[in-house]
């Protein structure tokens, strides 16, 4: 039945219709008011005088698929009455937000597509509620983003936008992990002498975490490495853990060297590098192989710190479970690591420990 | 590892050229992409990544920079309002971290609550940034000459600067700041007494001629020299704060009343030395402005002229010369609704009042008679 027929039959209940055509082929038909509400079909109907009838449908953008746009929909539809208060409005949109990221991000991306700036702005500060005040790892988790970032580009902003102890001795454990990375790295190409270069960005990294608490991160290194050192004696020694023991012996020299090598692939150039950073990194080493002597532990007290240990051994089993077999088999000769009770989720295991002041 | 580490930078630029595509081509209205609707977060177009990181605070924004490349991309080509000002310990390291990423920064802020700055941050910053328009580094007590010099260099195109609380710069490092800050409009020197000297004005008189505010509180190495010169250099100078320039006397605010047309705010809290020649000079300048306003000073004239004076502890001042003033600028204010006119501490000043303030009491005596 066409348009005319239509307003021939039931004149009171003729509406303009608008025709919509999503990027899957799907068309539909919607209010005339409603649809108006958007700005670009909006402007398709006045300057281009489309979507008057099927055949002449406009064309969504690709980023409005038929479930957005059906939400879309109803909250011009809501919103183009004149006659409703703030109040009404506004506790609408509170009601309407509520759904899962994956699709507050598609709305907010159709939205955006469609120029509904009412839309955007209210579902941006719904995803800006999201983001707040989590870890890059919480984010990448919450909207399925690629973990694409080298540790180093990685570690830096977590590394100080906080003083969090917790969030201290989890970039410690970075640290250690990127060590063994390294040293890995290394006896693979042991033959390739790389040339040093400046290495002061990973130095920094090392000297930005010890920066205020050399000690400490000295001492608790120095427990473990000790620790290997006695286990290896019993074992067989694999190339990884001579290593490992080559580098408590020589920190300095086998360091540099590993920096360098570590450097020298990485694409990134240096980071912000300063030059007086080195007696700082000494400290750190030298500290290796001293006794754990005098607690100049961060200010935890002992009870925080226990429950800090457990979150560090949890993220550190996380951590652990992302790499290669061989790296475990090493890592299970190479460390003191207790079997911990491993929670089956595999991950968000800090939330489990987080208290509340800490978001 | 190595391979990795090749495929990522790969996947790096892929992701950038993404990025960049979907900007450029982002003018509202379909985006053209290869492949299916959009459903991951990372193909979300840049601006709106922006918008939201807009709408969080200075440290998930720098979290967020952290979180995957493309994420990295987007917030390090659009972030340009940063502050770091809730650091307490790692301000220093934080900056020489950040400085090499955010490097469209157009203004940070780095005021401290304890000085952490040192002057590599800052040398960062103008390696990095070069596009910075506002920088705030109040406060920073460690920082030396060696930052001016680099911000010399680094950052020209600096509209508003503030180092007050920066008691280690030297005036020869501010002057030699100003030869090359040409664009200068907001300067604030609270407080640094080293550097705030007469050689100092006179380098800025000369070189940053677009200046409008100046803020020379509690810099006692000011003298008549160093305001004289301003007053000729920087004719659009709009507010000019002389709290406690103890030096000052009569012929620093006569040089400005003459020089600075656009003068809206004046503070002489604590300048002993100004009497009533310095309040007649202003009153005078501005009725004579008045009359040849049909000249070429056409454009220049400022309706309002003075908005607000600070002439607390200005003993040497009597009530007939201030209230001249106050009839001549219509601005100036001492009802207590707008009050602008501020003469504390003059309590043989009390009888001046504003236009608006006389009005009300005339008012007010007028319906009392009436009642009668």
């Amino acid at each position: 039945m066409s348009e005319v027929d239509m307003a021939v039959i039931k004149p009171e209940m003729m509406k303009s219709y608008i025709w919509l055509q999503t990027a899957d082929g799907l068309i539909q038909q919607v209010e005339q008011e409603v649809a108006m509400f958007c700005p670009m079909i909006c402007h398709e109907v006045i300057q281009k005088d489309m979507g008057s009838s099927k055949n002449y449908a406009i064309s969504l953008p690709q980023r409005v698929n038929p479930a957005m746009l059906s939400l879309i929909l109803d909250y011009c539809r809501f919103h183009q009455v004149p006659g409703r208060s703030n109040k009404e409005r506004k506790s609408f949109d509170e009601k309407f937000i509520r759904m899962d990221t994956k699709r507050l991000c598609e709305l907010t991306s159709a939205a955006d597509s469609l120029q509904l700036k009412p839309l955007v702005d209210l579902t941006s500060r719904a995803l800006a509620r999201i983001i707040e005040g989590k870890s890059p790892e919480e984010i990448r988790e919450i909207f399925h983003l690629p973990d694409d970032l080298t540790e180093e580009e990685k570690l830096e902003p977590l590394k100080n936008t906080t003083d969090d102890p917790r969030i201290r001795l989890l970039n410690r454990l970075y640290a250690k992990k990127r060590k063994e990375l390294q040293e890995r790295q290394k006896l693979k190409n042991i033959e390739v002498e790389e040339e040093r270069v400046d290495d002061r960005s990973v130095d920094d990294l090392l000297s930005f975490i010890n920066g205020d608490n050399g000690d400490s991160k000295g001492i608790k290194n120095s427990k473990s490495k000790k620790k290997n050192r006695r286990r290896k004696d019993q074992q067989k020694n694999t190339s990884a853990n001579e290593a490992i023991k080559n580098h408590n012996k020589e920190p300095n020299g086998l360091n540099q060297v590993c920096h360098s090598a570590e450097v020298g692939q990485k694409v990134r150039a240096g980071v912000g590098a300063t030059s007086n950073l080195h007696d700082v990194e000494d400290d750190i080493f030298d500290n290796k192989n001293e006794p754990d002597d005098g607690d100049i532990d961060d200010e935890i007290d002992p009870a925080l710190k226990e429950k800090i240990d457990r979150e560090v051994e949890d993220f550190a089993r996380r951590l652990n479970s992302d790499w290669p077999e061989r790296m475990q088999e090493i890592l299970s000769f190479g460390h003191e690591r207790k079997p911990v009770h491993f929670s089956l989720n595999g991950n968000g295991s800090l939330r489990r420990y987080a208290n509340s002041e800490q978001r | 590892m190595i391979g990795e580490e090749k495929v990522r930078s790969e996947d790096l630029n892929l992701c950038f050229e993404k990025l960049m595509m979907v900007a450029a081509g982002n003018s509202g209205g379909g985006v053209k992409r290869k492949g299916a609707v959009i459903t991951e977060w990372k193909d979300i177009p840049m601006e709106l990544l922006l918008r939201i990181v807009s709408l969080v605070d200075d440290r998930t924004a720098i979290v967020a920079s952290g979180v995957c490349s493309g994420w990295r991309d987007a917030i390090c080509l659009g972030l340009t309002h940063l502050c770091l000002s809730w650091c307490r310990k790692n301000m220093n390291n934080l900056v020489l971290s950040l400085a090499p990423k955010f490097t469209k920064l157009l203004t940070l802020v780095l005021r401290q609550e304890n000085p952490q700055l040192e002057d590599t941050a800052v040398e960062t910053i103008a390696k990095f940034c070069h596009d910075l328009q506002d920088l705030d580094l109040s406060k920073s007590f460690k920082l030396g000459d060696h930052s001016l010099y680099a911000l010399a260099h680094g950052c020209p195109n600096l509209t508003k600067l503030n180092i007050s609380g920066c008691t280690s710069f030297s005036d020869e490092g501010l002057g030699y700041l100003t030869q090359f800050c040409r664009k200068l409009k907001i300067l604030n020197l609270c407080g640094c007494v080293k550097a705030a000297t007469d050689c100092a004005l006179q380098a800025i008189g000369q070189n940053c001629n677009m200046l409008q505010s100046l803020n020379l509180g509690w810099c006692d190495n000011v003298g008549d020299l160093g305001v004289m010169s301003l007053a000729y250099g920087c004719p659009d100078l709009r507010c000019l704060d002389l709290c406690g320039c103890v030096r000052i006397t009569d012929d620093s605010v006569i040089a400005l009343a003459n020089g600075c047309l656009h003068l809206r705010s004046l503070g002489l809290y604590y300048c002993r030395n100004i009497t009533d020649r310095a309040m007649y000079s202003l009153a005078h300048c501005r009725v004579k402005n008045k009359a040849s306003i049909w000249q070429s000073m056409k454009g220049r004239y400022d309706e309002e002229g003075l908005r607000s004076l600070n002439i607390s502890q200005c003993t040497a001042l009597t009530p007939s010369a201030v209230q001249a003033l106050c009839d001549t600028f219509p601005a100036l204010h001492t009802c207590s609704g707008r009050h602008s006119l501020v003469m504390s501490g003059c309590l043989n000043l009390t009888s001046v009042h504003c236009a608006c303030a006389v009005q009300s009491h005339r008012t007010l005596n007028s319906i009392l008679h009436t009642a009668h």
